[in-house]
């Protein structure tokens, strides 16, 4: 969790419904933030965390738009969609596409909140994970690109002679790379050091190696 | 008992029995009277003429045949003198001095007549008296007369009479009267003629017959009696076929069940011919006036008559009513009156008279139809808001839903202390707003689904156009449909019923929502706009971006129970062009330029022809 509190973005084009649910959540002790239209709304998000509740119908672009542009975006946050009515295919949809929860304009009041701070929570926990991840990413970034190679087959499994030959290098120079290795990450056994490197998403399908922010 | 005392008493009664004739028809009416009394003196004259000719033939004394003598100047006099005034009111035209001269000539004979005989002895004549046998074997007396100038003032009478006629019927002849100069002129100049040719010579003892003036003012008599009541006998023959006419238009009119009625404004009654009397069901002898036929009527179409009277009389154009009649056992009847209104010669009205039918059975249909029609239209109402429904229920559960979220604010905010007594006034008064939002949804809603007839008032066309927008505003949303209004500012009222103005205008926009559903979503758009056309209509147009209607498509569109929708009924269309002309407007469909279609639809201004 980043140290500013988490805000609530409320969509909607029912500029009475807007206010009123503004009302309720920032006297039920939430930061808010109301927007009259999803375009508005992407136009003035920042990085900040918190969770967006979403009116579904919307002249332009709805509330599924929105949470496709969110998703697709910096910063993805949880949405919450609340609509007058609810018909089988769009909830499906939205479901789908990863809603945080699906409520009717008039649902009770504790579902609503409960919703909300189950989508702060979520986004809290997403932030978390993240920023273990940078952090980790960043502890792997002290490595030089030698020494990456090394630990690309350590956690392969091969052994130090192996090693030696693909890359072509001393076996002794390999067991230097290695400390090296272990020393800058803080790790005791090829076992942490593997599920470190699977922690940092390092050596999986992806071509290239996330730099961090 | 011989031919002459049968002959001359019958000429005296025929005389008498003309005089007597016209002496009747000349004191029963105005038209032509002093001609028909003159005709009438004239014609007694003559009577007593033929009376004094008789007497003349048998006469034993001189003294006596100078008395009768006298007595026949008298008649004559009075004869000539009758004949002349007679032409002179008859032709109404004449020389006044010459008619002036034959009456004073006639003074003179009468003065001399009267004083004939024993009276004075200027006048005398007779010289002897003789008996002679005529034709037929007859013995009558002859008067041996001399000559005495006091006694030819008949003749100059007669001549200037004669002179008066000739004149008279000269100028009624170049007035156009010409069978009235030809026949009276004609025959008094010839008979007067021929009266004072044989008078002379039967005076001058050079014919021997009896006198027989009386005779010949006889035939003139005739061809005056046959003139002058040519227009009694013409009359005769229309009051005829008047009564002809009259009976074929009661059959015509009985046959149409047709009413005739007159109402003289004068004197304030109304004529009615007895089927009019059955159809209002006035008894058969009842006296009417306009009140009594007001009365008749059902209390809710008394004004409307009424403004159909006034318009009638201050117009002059025909006057044209529908109207119920409460009969006395309960029943109604739709009369339907046309007439027309009469005016004196100042141009005021007097009367109007005009014909009346029974028109329940027309009007039974009519409102069979009617409700059939609104039926109809509100069963296609109530599928059009079907196919709403999703987006109604999104549109009411906004503001419900703003309430409630308000309301559980409220609750937050009144645990503060101190509560926020700002924010629960401004709570309060959006609760109060999306109330009243809510209701209007509402109000909408039923009222199109209410079932109604048409009902005409007064009203904007962009008030319609926003109802209808708030309704299918949150459907276009859905639909992705760019749902423009542009209606013109200002737009003066039309005369119409605001729900079935609705429905039309619902009906198009869906379409036209329906018809721009698979293009691409930029690419939606449905245009209305009102804007006023020409001097007395506003007209309306639907515009979409869609494909458009195919040709052989776009003349079937309006047919009931045509449809291209998989799931539609095909009667929006077609109550729509219903409803739309009922308002006394059209409605037709058109390609556009570049893409989609338009539909278009005139309504007349209110105060413009009013909708039938």
């Amino acid at each position: 969790m980043s140290g500013a509190s988490p805000v609530v973005h409320i969509v909607d084009d029912d500029p009475s419904f807007l206010v009123a649910l503004g009302r309720l959540l920032k006297a039920s002790g939430y930061a808010v933030k109301t927007y009259a239209s999803a375009a508005d709304f992407l136009a003035n998000l920042g990085d900040a965390a918190g969770c967006v509740i979403t009116d579904l119908r919307m002249p332009g672009m709805d509330g599924l738009d929105l949470q496709q542009a969110l998703v697709r975006g910096a910063n993805p946050l949880p949405v919450v969609f609340l609509t007058g009515e609810g018909d089988i295919p769009t909830t499906v949809r939205a479901m789908r596409q990863g809603a945080e929860d699906f409520l009717t304009k008039r649902a009770p009041k504790g579902d609503i909140l409960a919703a909300v701070d189950r989508a702060i929570a979520c986004d809290a926990q997403r932030r978390a994970e993240e920023a273990r991840l940078h952090a980790l990413q960043a502890r792997f970034e002290t490595l030089t690109s030698r020494e990456l190679g090394v630990l690309r087959h350590v956690v392969a499994g091969r052994l130090n002679k192996q090693i030696a030959v693909d890359l072509g290098i001393n076996e002794r120079t390999v067991k230097l790379h290695r400390t090296a290795i272990t020393t800058k990450l803080q790790v005791r056994s090829v076992a942490e050091l593997t599920r470190l490197a699977q922690a940092a998403g390092l050596f999986d399908e992806r071509p290239t190696f996330p730099k961090g922010q | 008992m011989n031919w002459i005392t049968i002959t001359w008493p019958m000429v005296a009664a025929a005389c008498l029995t003309l005089g007597l004739v016209e002496l009747g028809i000349g004191l029963a009416q105005k038209h032509l009277r002093a001609a028909r009394l003159l005709f009438s003196l004239g014609a007694f004259a003559i009577a007593a003429s033929a009376g004094v000719e008789l007497a003349l033939v048998h006469v034993g004394t001189i003294p006596n045949a100078e008395l009768l003598l006298g007595a026949r100047r008298v008649t004559h006099s009075v004869i000539i003198a009758a004949l002349t005034g007679f032409v002179w009111f008859y032709y109404g035209t004449g020389n006044k001095r010459l008619a002036l001269t034959v009456i004073f000539l006639c003074l003179i004979g009468l003065v001399v007549g009267v004083v004939s005989g024993q009276l004075s002895p200027y006048t005398l004549s007779v010289t002897g008296l003789r008996s002679v046998e005529v034709i037929g074997g007859v013995t009558i007396t002859l008067i041996d007369r001399v000559f005495n100038p006091w006694n030819t003032s008949l003749y100059f009478a007669a001549l200037a009479a004669i002179v008066f006629v000739v004149d008279a019927s000269v100028r009624l002849w170049r007035c156009g009267g010409r069978q009235r100069a030809l026949v009276i002129g004609g025959s008094i100049t010839f008979f007067i003629l021929a009266a004072s040719v044989h008078t002379a010579l039967v005076s001058r003892g050079l014919v021997h017959t009896p006198n027989m003036v009386s005779w010949v003012y006889l035939s003139i008599l005739v061809a005056m009696a046959i003139e002058l009541n040519a227009d009694v006998l013409g009359a005769v023959r229309l009051a005829g076929q008047l009564k002809e006419s009259e009976r074929r238009m009661d059959l015509a009119s009985a046959a149409a069940n047709l009413g005739l009625w007159a109402w003289n404004m004068v004197d304030d009654t109304i004529w009615a011919t007895s089927r009019a009397r059955v159809l209002f069901g006035f008894s058969e002898s009842e006296r009417i006036d306009f009140a009594r036929f007001q009365s008749a009527l059902h209390p809710e179409d008394r004004e409307a008559m009424e403004r159909s009277v006034e318009s009638a009389l201050s117009s002059g154009h025909g006057y044209e009513a529908e109207y119920r009649v409460c009969l006395p056992e309960g029943q109604v009847r739709w009369l339907a009156a046309r007439g027309q209104v009469e005016h004196d010669a100042k141009g005021k009205p007097i009367r109007m008279r005009g014909v009346v039918i029974d028109v329940t059975a027309r009007r039974g249909d009519e409102f069979e139809l009617q409700q059939l029609r609104s039926q109809l239209a509100h069963a296609s109402r109530v599928s059009m808001l079907g196919q709403l429904a999703s987006a109604l229920a999104h549109e009411l559960s906004q503001p419900l839903g703003a309430i409630l979220r308000n309301t559980e604010a409220a609750e937050l905010f009144l645990e503060h202390e101190p509560p926020d007594l700002d924010e629960l006034r401004a709570i309060l008064a959006d609760i109060r707003h999306d109330d009243q939002r809510a209701g209007g949804v509402i109000d909408r809603l039923r009222a199109l689904l209410k079932r109604r007839s048409f009902a005409p008032q007064a009203l904007s066309v962009n008030d319609e156009l926003a109802n209808v927008a708030a309704l299918a505003r949150s459907d276009s949303a859905t639909r992705k449909v760019a749902l423009e209004i542009n209606a013109a500012p200002d737009l003066p009222p039309v005369m119409g019923d605001p729900v079935h103005l609705q429905q039309v205008l619902l009906n198009l926009i869906l379409n036209a929502m329906d018809a721009v559903e698979d293009e691409a979503v930029a690419r939606r758009k449905v245009r209305v706009s009102a804007r006023r056309n020409g001097e007395d209509e506003i007209e309306v147009a639907v515009e979409d971006s869609g494909v458009g209607i195919a040709p052989e498509r776009l003349v079937r569109l309006f047919e009931p129970f045509f449809t291209t929708k998989a799931n539609g009924m095909g009667i929006g269309l077609s109550i729509s062009r219903t409803i739309v002309e009922a308002h006394g407007g059209h409605l037709w469909a058109e390609n556009n330029a570049v893409a989609g279609a338009t539909f278009r639809f005139t309504l007349p201004l209110a105060g413009a022809a009013t909708p039938s």
